[in-house]
């Protein structure tokens, strides 16, 4: 029995921490060790149990490693928001088609227009990409859909292009000069060149409200 | 080349019109900025120009083209690249210099750059954004001018025997800046330069095809009296006039 019991602690010892030790019998500090220093020899102190844990979940052991979780790196991190904001704003150009009157995007549709808008300031913020090439596709995007109105030409140039974004990791010159050419084949100028400071005008109406007073009949 | 009964057409009868003979325009740089500089002279240029089957320029032009509005552009681009621009002052402070090139710069500002806003109520952080968004967007415009001479405004460009290798070379970025990359002309210090050689040769015969047209354009008047001056791709200053060297053949 002692050699058995014997077995278990050292075992335990040497796979610290471990949930399949649960039957060994807890070691405590300053405890008497009621016959098993005889069978072991030494005990562990609390600071050593701790040492070794911390060695094994360092990861030093191929086998431990999946137990801490691996930070996202940079450029995936930057990757999943950059494909957001591609995937949304495919998805609001599928809305878009609703809005669609004699190849013009009627008032009504000015809703997806703020919403795309919106994303593409988002999108320049982004910091994915090489160097400063995803900031230049934004640049001239906005340099078209900036301060029009939308036709089929705007709508047609944006679905190429995010479609083609939004599958692609690597953003860098070449996609800047694919962004023209896309431009260039849905007979848009790539020299019109419109960006205004950015600003919201908020106006106040005022308006007299009538309500009628029930007691007396009359409209105050 | 049969006709429809199968029969070989008789090139003498009278019902085979003898095709017509393509009509050729030479762009010149004037032409060339003209039509980047504002919508009302690029559509009064389209119109015309939509008549002549084949349209040219050279290389000379092309140089011309790059000493000019592309410089001027990345001037504007080094100025907007310094830590801390605003693109109000920038704007204001080219703007008001004096040169030459002053009126050209402000076609680049209002017509081809298009970036908007007012010095007196801009708050300096928005002003920065400007600058930064107009940097990139000169980033993105630079090359397409020049490609756009090279290769979509005119069928050709025609520098076979000038052979001006300034004229092939694109602006290319460097690290932060641009570089254009543009000829010292000085004559006779450029020793690798065709130019002179080639105006020297086939000048006399040139002008005498030109003669004709000479009422027509006040430029060409200026190449007649300057004849003797070979090489002139920076001093040379462009009239405002739309269709200087367009020439029918």
């Amino acid at each position: 029995m002692a050699e058995q019991r014997s077995l278990v602690n050292s075992v335990c010892r040497a796979d610290v921490l471990s949930p399949t030790c649960h039957e060994a019998e807890p070691i405590v500090k300053g405890e008497p060790a009621s016959g098993r220093e005889q069978e072991t020899g030494r005990t562990l102190s609390e600071p050593s149990i701790l040492k070794i844990a911390a060695f094994g979940s360092k990861g030093d052991s191929p086998t431990r490693s999946h137990v801490t979780r691996p930070e996202v790196p940079k450029d995936v991190a930057t990757y999943r928001a950059f494909r957001r904001l591609c995937d949304n704003i495919v998805k609001e150009l599928g809305r878009i088609g609703a809005f669609l009157i004699k190849d013009k995007v009627s008032d009504e549709g000015a809703e997806v227009v703020a919403e795309i808008e919106a994303l593409l300031e988002e999108l320049y913020t982004c910091p994915h990409g090489q160097g400063e090439s995803l900031k230049r596709v934004v640049v001239a995007v906005q340099s078209q859909v900036n301060n029009t109105v939308w036709d089929r030409r705007h709508i047609e140039f944006l679905r190429d292009l995010f479609f083609f974004l939004r599958v692609r990791y690597l953003v860098d010159e070449a996609a800047v000069d694919t962004c023209y050419d896309f431009m260039k084949a849905r007979g848009l100028d790539p020299f019109r060149g419109t960006i205004c400071e950015p600003r919201v005008t908020k106006r106040y109406r005022i308006e007299e409200v009538l309500e009628h007073d029930k007691s007396s009949g009359t409209i105050s | 080349m049969t006709n429809q009964a199968g029969q070989s057409p008789d090139p003498t009868s009278a019902n085979v019109a003898a095709p017509p003979s393509p009509t050729r325009a030479l762009l010149d740089t004037t032409v060339q900025l003209d039509r980047r500089k504002t919508e009302t002279r690029k559509q009064e240029l389209e119109a015309l120009l939509a008549r002549f089957d084949w349209k040219f320029s050279t290389g000379i032009s092309l140089v011309e083209f790059k000493a000019t509005v592309i410089q001027e552009c990345l001037t504007i681009h080094n100025q907007l690249r310094r830590t801390g621009a605003r693109y109000t002052r920038v704007r204001d402070a080219l703007l008001e210099k004096q040169g030459q090139q002053i009126s050209l710069r402000a076609h680049i500002f209002n017509n081809i750059l298009q970036v908007f806003g007012s010095s007196f109520d801009i708050s300096e952080d928005k002003d920065r954004q400007l600058a930064e968004r107009a940097r990139l967007l000169l980033e993105n415009i630079i090359p397409q001018l020049f490609n756009w001479f090279a290769k979509e405004s005119v069928d050709a460009v025609l520098n076979d025997r000038l052979a001006c290798d300034r004229a092939k070379e694109p602006p290319r970025k460097k690290h932060a800046a641009f570089e254009v990359n543009l000829p010292e002309c000085k004559r006779g210090k450029n020793k690798h330069c065709n130019v002179e050689d080639v105006i020297r040769e086939e000048g006399p015969q040139l002008m005498k095809l030109l003669e004709p047209h000479l009422a027509e354009s006040l430029q060409l008047q200026k190449a007649e009296t300057s004849s003797s001056k070979c090489c002139r791709i920076r001093k040379l200053n462009f009239p405002t006039e739309n269709v200087a060297a367009l020439v029918t053949a």
